[in-house]
């Protein structure tokens, strides 16, 4: 394997790690509030926090690379607070991977959220356990194979991640150029061997990924087995 | 009943036929085309004179793309590359009409500087590995301009102008052609501020056409052929922001 190769697994892996702790840290209190909210903006909220699953990556792409902009206020605000711009940078495309990739961290929260709300919930407020003490008490501990997955989701997710990253990245070796731009431009530059080993090294990692996620998925079945069957 | 519902049927069977034999009067051509010359072949093309009698469709993409797409059997009749290496490549796999190679276009680069005093130390070019453009660029930095400035890659030479046109790269080299484009759409004075790079700085930037050995449609493929490469278009190609490519002149 070449070396940029490996630079280039390297940075995709961190990039994933760190986006989906991320996306779990900003997801869990959302889709808490989302699952007790029952008022009418309900379905618009549903619908943002869908959206990104249906828009291409080139759409976001194209208008994150226009907001990062030093011209734009994100752009200028962001240059102004770290001394860097966004484009082109490990943090830009963390922060469009965030975006990218945060239905498939909410969307497992959200359904976590909903069915323990119904039984537990009610039975801790009626022993009177206050709502911090609920959430961390009773959720979290009953959640962790929800988070689990929805954290092996985002991850498996944002190791594919491919449009997004051509659109703002700009290719640079160990800040933007992830494992799908590195065996696109094996591709281009018809260099076929690399791109092979490349991506059997890539399917390895998203297979054992997958695995994962479904063995923790069983479990988290399981559990609901359990839970119907009382 | 029964007289409305023949009449009804005798009428679909008229417009069904009158449909297949319009279809097959007109001839289908299918032509890959590299992304950054897309623009001008549909405009070009929509010009020629056989435009009532070929129906064309244009399939955009990297020239890499399209070419993994052509060794894999895609059904494409003429491939418009941004470069002369994948049209030799399918000569040596024997993909092509013989002598059906030619070059349509010549790249000119410009190097573009929107804002003058521009702080922003990053410089957009094509990546060298696949482009052309790229390529020339990076020779061009190289052996005279030998910036200290990042570089960023940018996966074709369009997208090399998207990251400065967008600000977000402060400077960057890229296509005349696509200077000249926006221009055309927007006059932004912004569009003019550029130096054409001399020709005789880089490696020629040559893009070349060919004819596909699948093809079922040799004549009007030759027709385009013939008809990108007469001497009133290669001036129009000229116009567009390219060197015309001249064997007589």
């Amino acid at each position: 394997m070449l070396e940029t190769d490996f630079t280039a697994l390297l940075l995709t892996v961190k990039l994933a790690i760190i986006t989906s702790v991320l996306l779990v840290i900003i997801c869990f209190p959302i889709a808490w509030l989302l699952a007790n909210y029952k008022g009418r903006f309900k379905p618009y909220f549903e619908a943002i926090i869908a959206l990104p699953l249906v828009l291409p990556p080139t759409l976001l792409g194209f208008y994150l690379l226009v907001a990062f902009s030093p011209n734009t206020l994100l752009g200028e605000v962001w240059h102004n607070l770290t001394g860097h711009q966004l484009a082109f940078s490990f943090s830009g495309i963390i922060l469009g991977s965030l975006i990218y990739s945060l239905p498939f961290v909410m969307q497992p929260l959200l359904v976590g959220f909903n069915q323990v709300n119904s039984q537990y919930n009610n039975a801790a407020i009626a022993l009177g356990f206050s709502t911090s003490k609920r959430f961390f008490f009773l959720l979290i501990p009953l959640l962790k194979s929800t988070i689990l997955s929805a954290f092996s989701l985002g991850f498996a997710h944002t190791l594919g991640e491919f449009g997004l990253v051509l659109m703002i990245g700009g290719n640079i070796p160990g800040e933007t150029q992830v494992v799908s731009i590195a065996l696109y431009d094996h591709v281009e530059a018809l260099n076929y061997q690399a791109a092979h080993e490349l991506s059997l090294i890539l399917f390895a990692i998203s297979f054992i990924c997958l695995v994962l996620l479904f063995k923790f998925n069983r479990s988290n079945l399981g559990f609901r087995g359990k839970n119907a069957s009382n | 009943m029964s007289m409305l519902y023949n009449r009804v049927s005798y009428y679909f069977w008229f417009v069904l036929l009158l449909t297949i034999s319009s279809v097959s009067a007109k001839e289908n051509l299918h032509i890959a085309v590299a992304s950054n010359f897309k623009a001008p072949l549909e405009q070009l093309l929509s010009e020629a004179p056989f435009v009532d009698d070929i129906e064309i469709t244009l399939s955009a993409g990297a020239s890499g793309v399209l070419y993994s797409q052509i060794i894999h059997g895609a059904p494409f009749d003429m491939f418009f590359s941004a470069d002369a290496k994948r049209p030799a490549l399918l000569k040596q796999k024997e993909l092509i009409i013989k002598g059906s190679i030619h070059t349509y276009a010549t790249g000119v680069l410009a190097f573009w500087q929107p804002e003058l005093d521009s702080k922003n130390n990053y410089i957009a070019i094509a990546n060298p590995r696949s482009s052309p453009y790229g390529e020339a660029a990076k020779y061009y930095n190289e052996h005279t301009l030998k910036t200290d400035l990042s570089f960023v890659l940018a996966h074709n030479i369009t997208q090399a102008f998207q990251f400065v046109d967008s600000a977000n790269a402060g400077q960057g080299i890229v296509a005349l052609a696509s200077l000249k484009a926006a221009y055309q759409q927007q006059a932004d004075a912004k569009y003019l501020a550029y130096k054409v790079i001399p020709a005789d700085q880089h490696p020629a930037i040559t893009q070349q056409v060919v004819v596909l050995k699948s093809t079922n449609n040799l004549a009007s493929a030759n027709k385009v052929l013939s008809y990108i490469l007469s001497p009133s278009v290669q001036s129009e190609i000229a116009e567009l922001g390219y060197l015309k490519v001249c064997s007589q002149c």
